[in-house]
């Protein structure tokens, strides 16, 4: 007992050292007998490395790093349940969310209930899962309190527990209230969204990112100037933080002024206040030169404060070059100011990239080729996030790579460096994402052979990436320029899964290539592509009805002329004497309700359809195509031949073809 | 797609009847290729001719013509259940199509006709006619301009029935060597679909070039090696030279340190994204607190008893020793209560000597009682 007792007391430097002794002379015993078999005496020296401070998450990181992602399978976050994996981006994010909106009703229940949820089982109890703490009016209160809500980052609490203490007339350090009015600034005195809601986040972005356009949402005389009010004397800090608070919520004019004011009352403010005023510069003034004067000085400012430039000031400079009108201004400058921040030793981000690709690359700019020594200059690198904007990086090169370059090498060599290292972490949100591989794909399907592209296809599709209808588009289109037609049963599933069948014009692309690329060796296909055309059939057909009985929604397809012309052809092709009655039944749909579908079907339909029917020996019902065919002042000689020369007809039959087309042997002279 | 409507119902329509197809298929290519160029091709041909039409009457007339013209060239895009044919329309169809029959003939008579219509002199009507059918046909307007000029010169002099047919030859020819055929539309018969020209050409060519390198792409590096603008050396620039090297001293720490922190915060949340197996959604979890932290200590988070030894725990009996008496029952008590005490993990160290604390002011609190009791049970048992 005493023995273990003296061990525990040991400071933990010598229980090392001796635990390192002991394992020096075991593993020494142990090897010596081998070196002493070949004679020669050395003495090794096993060097212990010393221990690694590891953070708790670092052994899942490393064990989550060996899992790769499986592209045949869903999202983790779904479940693996064939009834339960989404097949469409709508119902990605509907199946997210509603887990998501599961752990907001727990957590609802959790508050709303708060006596439920009062026994602690854990030794010692995890704050996490008890209920919040509610502050009413009569709290007992202190600064203590206060100080822990501002460092876990609860805005209502702290703001409310603020209240109250003033109001019991308790005085307030002043360090207290500067971190107050920090918090309050950086959230603009409203709640943040939960850090928990992470499934919220990422489909949320891209509106927010629109909310941002919208303008100033600064929040005048609110809660922030008052605290910035109570301050006396003002300190350089509650300067910076107000200037920071008013640029990050585009109240621009205001914080340029207290920054004037901060300069005339020779305060020392910091670096990275000046880069929240440099963000605003281009909100402003309004012409480039104007811009990059105003820009000049304040850095001209910050050289005479003696403040160092850092990342965050590269960036905003490059995104207030951004915003130059005049491309050839805009280049020059940021070159300059990438070669000053070099010999500053300020290494850049994503983020600087992304900024430069906006600048270089625009749209009504000449074509320039920087992403590709950008892409010299970072491949193979790991990236960590550094600044807010480094995760616009990679949706706007492979932009760049599709749309200004069209450069698939380049693409390729995008993508390698995503999947390098860590660096999908910065692919952003789920909007990000899918630009990034909407792009990816549409450059692809443009200059890859189809089998190439179908590979990267499978990989990508559907787990990872859906395509939206207008990319589904694309990749028809160049399955139709390389016609083929092999893709297309498989396609037509995706689209189906993908709820892509209401599109009239991916429709009419799928049925043109599959017309167009008869292939009558390979019977096997054209019996897939029969099916599809079938399979199309129903489902419009099933559309229409559902519409005309409801006649709620506008958003389906109704037949064409030319669309049923086309699925006609498919099935006559395709056909087998199952399929001729199907035909058949497509016919007559085509007859019965010729006044109201637009449009009928090509001559060469109808005469691969006659043909079929003389194939199986069906003279009543190629009289009827014929007779068709007049009313709707087509083509009829053409088709009266074939009938006349497949059949011998009988006389009512002949009388009939009389009726239509006029004497036979006219006809025939013709 | 585009399906070529026969109803054509102004003259000027019928007379140009057959050559409706080839225009329709060029402004089917055109709008496809629209999304890149925002159409501005086609109204620039619109323009140059305009400009280039003779004196102000005729000008007049031929604009009213293009628009004629331009409208028909977009009018087929909106298909319209009307425009459809209808069972009751055959016979009104053949008798019109007959009507028009004799004034369609020969495109180059009818544009011939019209210009005649507008144009007074043999030059004028030339150049109306070969406007005409440039807009028709698509031909680059420069190609006619040129061409129409020197033939102009030339021509002034001679009569007008011989070097009329074969300026009309000429320009006829030149016209269809400029026509681009559309790659796009499909040939009307069944014999020559589109994807009968890929496989056969695929076939033809029998893979001699890169199997990666499909025919778009020969004529995009065209035109990438035309604008070529060279590589961007990114830190070649020229400094600004506001900050000096010797003003670098390690950067300050930042002035406001809740922002700070809270801007860190964001950040890692910008980065942060749904995990994508278990031991993200562990490590998640970890970072929330939710969990037991790597590596795990089952005296994890009791910050409390951290500092306090076990033995401190078990060994009791050195807080009875101050005031207990060595032997008798309250020292026997107070031994159970130790025993009983050291076993109990979910009280601290300091509970428990408060525990024992609290018997010893209880018994000292009873202490007359007690002794009175410990002598009547003594002289109990001395009685007995």
């Amino acid at each position: 007992m005493y023995q273990i007792r003296t061990l525990r007391l040991l400071p933990k430097n010598s229980m090392g050292q001796s635990w390192k002794l002991a394992t020096v002379d075991y593993t020494t015993a142990a090897t010596r007998p081998a070196s002493s078999g070949t004679g020669t005496e050395q003495t090794e020296t096993i060097v212990i490395p010393k221990r690694i401070q590891r953070s708790p998450t670092d052994l899942l990181q490393s064990l989550a790093s060996t899992v790769g992602r499986d592209a045949t399978a869903p999202h983790f976050k779904y479940s693996d349940d064939p009834f339960l994996i989404p097949m469409s981006n709508v119902a990605k994010r509907t199946y997210a969310m509603s887990k998501e909106a599961g752990r907001k009703a727990a957590k609802w229940i959790k508050e709303e209930h708060r006596e439920l949820f009062l026994h602690q089982e854990a030794q010692p109890a995890i704050e996490k899962f008890a209920p919040r703490l509610i502050f009413s009016e009569d709290s007992e209160v202190d600064e203590v309190v206060l100080k822990k809500l501002i460092e876990q980052g609860q805005l209502s609490d702290a703001v409310f527990v603020y209240k109250l203490l003033e109001e019991k007339g308790v005085q307030i350090s002043k360090e207290l209230k500067q971190s107050l009015l920090e918090m309050v600034c950086f959230f603009n005195n409203q709640e943040p969204l939960s850090e928990e809601y992470i499934e919220e986040r990422w489909f949320l972005q891209n509106n927010r990112r629109r909310e941002r356009g919208v303008g100033k949402t600064w929040k005048d005389g609110d809660l922030a100037e008052n605290l910035y009010a109570s301050i006396e004397p003002k300190t350089p800090q509650a300067y910076a933080t107000l200037i920071r608070g008013m640029a990050k919520y585009l109240q621009c004019e205001r914080a340029y002024a207290l920054l004037q004011e901060a300069g005339e009352k020779e305060i020392i403010l910091d670096t990275n206040t000046f880069n929240a005023v440099i963000q605003i510069v281009s909100l402003l003034k309004d012409t480039a030169e104007q811009r990059w004067q105003l820009t000049q000085d304040l850095l001209q400012q910050m050289a005479k404060q003696q403040l160092i430039p850092n990342l965050g000031t590269l960036n905003a400079l490059l995104e207030c070059i951004s915003t130059f009108g005049n491309f050839k201004l805009a280049r020059q400058t940021s070159l300059q100011v990438l070669a000053e921040f070099k010999e500053l030793n300020v290494s850049l981000s994503l983020g600087s990239y992304y900024y430069l690709l906006i600048i270089f690359c625009r749209e009504r700019g000449p074509v320039s080729h920087i992403i590709v020594d950008i892409l010299n200059e970072i491949s193979g690198k790991e990236f960590s996030i550094q600044h807010p904007k480094d995760t616009y990086f990679f949706a706007t090169a492979m932009d760049v790579c599709r749309n200004h370059l069209h450069d698939k090498v380049l693409a390729k060599k995008v993508n390698d460096l995503l999947h390098t290292g860590k660096n999908y972490d910065l692919i952003g949100d789920s909007f990000k994402e899918s630009v990034y591989y909407r792009h990816y794909l549409a450059l692809l399907c443009q200059t890859e052979t189809v089998d190439d592209f179908m590979v990267t296809y499978d990989l990508i599709v559907p787990n990872i990436y859906i395509p939206e209808p207008g990319i589904m588009e694309e990749i028809l289109r160049s399955l139709e320029i390389n016609g083929s037609v092999e893709q297309i049963p498989r396609i037509w599933s995706d689209m189906v899964i993908f709820d892509h069948t209401h599109r009239e014009s991916l429709l009419l692309y799928v049925l043109r290539i599959m017309v167009d690329n008869h292939r009558p060796d390979n019977e096997q296909l054209s019996a897939q592509c029969c099916q599809v055309a079938l399979d199309m059939y129903q489902k419009i057909e099933e559309q229409t009805s559902a519409a005309g009985k409801r006649n709620l929604r506008k958003n389906f397809v109704s037949f064409t002329g030319q669309m049923l012309g086309d699925i006609l052809t498919l099935i006559v092709r395709g056909g087998d004497v199952n399929h001729f009655e199907q035909a058949n039944e497509v016919f007559n749909y085509i007859d019965k309700n010729q006044h109201s579908i637009p449009g009928t079907p090509s001559d060469v339909a109808l005469q691969e359809y006659v043909r079929s029917c003389v194939h199986h020996k069906a003279p009543t019902q190629s009289l009827l195509v014929l007779q068709y065919a007049v009313e709707n002042n087509m083509e009829s000689s053409k088709l009266a031949q074939i009938i006349h020369q497949g059949f011998t007809l009988n006389e009512i039959h002949l009388a009939k073809l009389k009726s239509l087309v006029g004497d036979m042997d006219s006809l025939l002279l013709k | 797609m585009l399906k070529v409507s026969t109803q054509l119902v102004t003259t000027v329509r019928s007379q140009l009847l057959r050559i409706a197809p080839i225009q329709n298929a060029r402004v089917g290519y055109l709008s496809s290729q629209a999304k890149d160029d925002d159409g501005s091709s086609s109204s620039d041909d619109e323009k140059s001719i305009q400009k280039k039409s003779g004196p102000q009457p005729v000008e007049t007339a031929a604009q009213r013509l293009n628009r004629l013209l331009g409208s028909m060239a977009t009018d087929q895009y909106q298909i319209s259940p009307s425009d459809f044919p209808h069972p009751g329309d055959a016979s009104r169809h053949r008798r019109e199509a007959l009507k028009q029959e004799a004034a369609s003939k020969d495109v180059l008579t009818a544009a011939k006709n019209i210009a005649s219509m507008l144009g007074t002199s043999e030059s004028e009507k030339r150049q109306t006619e070969s406007e005409l059918l440039s807009k028709l046909l698509g031909k680059s307007t420069a190609e006619t301009e040129t061409n129409k000029q020197s033939k102009g010169t030339e021509d002034a002099g001679h009569t007008e029935s011989i070097p009329n047919t074969t300026d009309k030859e000429l320009n006829l020819s030149e016209l269809i060597v400029g026509m681009k055929i559309d790659r796009r539309q499909q040939p009307p018969g069944p014999e020559q679909t589109r994807g009968d020209y890929v496989r056969r050409t695929l076939a033809s060519r029998s893979r001699p070039m890169h199997s990666d390198r499909p025919a778009r792409l020969p004529q995009q590096r065209k035109r990438e090696a035309e604008s070529f603008t060279g590589s961007v050396n990114l830190h070649g620039g020229e400094p600004l030279g506001i900050f000096k090297k010797a003003a670098t001293k390690s950067s300050a720490p930042d002035l406001l340190q809740t922002w700070e922190h809270l801007s860190q915060h964001e950040l890692s949340l910008h980065a942060s994204h749904p995990p994508a197996n278990h031991f993200e959604q562990l490590a998640q979890w970890t970072e929330q607190g939710k969990v037991w932290r790597f590596p795990i200590d089952n005296e994890q988070d009791m910050i409390e008893e951290s500092i306090v030894d076990f033995s401190e725990h078990i060994f009791l009996d050195q807080h009875l020793e101050p005031w207990c008496p060595s032997r008798g029952p309250i020292r026997h008590f107070m031994e159970l209560v130790c025993v009983g005490l050291s076993k109990n993990p979910h009280v601290s160290a300091q509970e428990k000597k408060e525990h024992i604390l609290w018997f010893r002011d209880y018994f000292e609190a009873k202490k007359d009682l007690l002794r009175d009791l410990i002598e009547v049970k003594n002289t109990k048992s001395l009685s007995v």
